[in-house]
């Protein structure tokens, strides 16, 4: 187990990278902060040594990533994230901000994380492959595909 | 495309309160972080425990379970269970006189060289010798090179007394004469007695001495005018019977 000082250095560093992963799932704050909290949880029980800090927002990421997976196991819970809970959650939305989000979180479950992870963590798609324990092919289709529906939704060329 | 997410999403931030609520709800599951300190100590206290109770374990059969027995037959027929470092550990007595004998005797984890002496030397056991009575000792249940070495101490240091037999016996033997109430040394004069007198029994043998038993085997063998001479059946005139010295062997 995990020092108390531990644990609150990794919440005041990786807290805001699992709240926005939470947020483009979870359709509110009170399923954001089971996941948070869960997945801090296992951080503090985990027993893996953590090679540098990289490796440690590696495993924070792909742990919140399955947290979430694992939440919308239950059949009951929707995955359809409506906009208006979503914006309700943090203030002074702009409207290309919001018009981001909302793209963001239309796509299908399974393009959500690659997004992020490529243009706002800046990961590439060996690095987002390695991170997901997914085949870099599968990656580049995700992204191929991604971009193609934000394109759709957002204009411009859908890349950097 | 990359500007407009890092506009979107740097405006989303962990709330104080969803980190404050974390931070308590992780307080509260890792009852204050003190479960680190008591873990180790636990683990440790358990695998300490475990190893006690394997080196307890180990130990008490080290000690306590006899690796070899001593049969010594008189009229007393006991058996002496002696474990791996030569202590007695085991008392078992298989008639009354027996039983007399043992009671005055303290041999509990004596060395059993030491425990023979005391018990061929208690004054109870002395009524017997005293008669010249002929006294069996046998060694069983370890492997013939324990039986051998065993014996060997014993030949040594029975070698003072008189009328001392010592042998080694076979486990197999030995459970046949558990099995008829008798101790091994007994048991081995009675088969020797039926081998001449086939209509002899285990509870007639049960309430003869060893120097009875030999005296009548003399006499079917052919040595029957010494059984006059020994007085021996009578119990009383301290005659010899035919062991008179003490002699061991297999």
């Amino acid at each position: 187990m995990r020092s108390e000082r531990e644990v609150n250095r990794a919440i005041e560093q990786y807290a805001d990278m699992v709240r926005r992963l939470c947020m483009i799932h979870l359709k509110n704050y009170h399923d954001t902060e089971d996941i948070f909290q869960i997945v801090f949880l296992k951080y503090v029980l985990s027993s893996v040594m953590f090679e540098n800090e990289e490796h440690e927002k590696a495993w924070l990421i792909r742990v919140t990533i399955n947290a979430c997976k694992d939440f919308f196991k239950d059949f009951f819970r929707s995955h359809t994230v409506p906009m208006e809970e979503l914006l309700g959650q943090t203030t002074e939305w702009t409207s290309d901000n919001s018009e981001v989000l909302e793209a963001v979180v239309s796509l299908p479950a399974k393009y959500r994380d690659v997004v992020y992870l490529y243009y706002y963590e800046g990961y590439s798609a060996v690095e987002i492959a390695r991170i997901l324990k997914k085949n870099q092919n599968t990656v580049y289709t995700l992204l191929t595909r991604s971009k193609q529906l934000l394109r759709e939704k957002l204009g411009g060329d859908g890349d950097a | 495309m990359r500007n407009r997410f890092q506009g979107t999403f740097d405006k989303i931030s962990a709330e104080e309160e969803l980190k404050n609520h974390t931070r308590e709800f992780l307080g509260r599951k890792t009852k204050g972080y003190g479960k680190r300190a008591m873990y180790l100590p636990r683990k440790l206290a358990a695998a300490f425990l475990c190893c006690a109770l394997l080196l307890g374990g180990a130990g008490y059969y080290a000690c306590l379970t006899p690796s070899f027995v001593i049969s010594v037959d008189v009229n007393p027929s006991i058996e002496l269970g002696i474990n791996r470092f030569d202590k007695v550990v085991s008392i078992e007595t298989f008639n009354d006189e027996g039983a007399d004998l043992m009671s005055g005797a303290d041999v509990y984890y004596l060395d059993y060289k030491k425990a023979l002496e005391q018990i061929l030397t208690d004054k109870n056991m002395e009524q017997y010798t005293a008669q010249g009575q002929m006294v069996a000792v046998t060694v069983f249940g370890g492997d013939d090179e324990q039986n051998r070495e065993v014996l060997g101490h014993l030949s040594a240091c029975m070698s003072s007394h008189s009328n001392v037999h010592c042998s080694a016996g076979n486990s197999a033997e030995v459970s046949q004469a558990h099995a008829a109430g008798l101790s091994w040394g007994k048991y081995k004069a009675f088969l020797e007695l039926q081998a001449l007198d086939p209509d002899i029994t285990v509870e007639e043998v049960r309430k003869l001495t060893m120097c009875q038993i030999q005296d009548r085997i003399s006499a079917l063998s052919g040595g029957a005018g010494k059984t006059g001479q020994t007085g021996c059946s009578g119990h009383k005139s301290g005659g010899a019977c035919e062991h008179k010295n003490g002699h061991c062997g297999r």
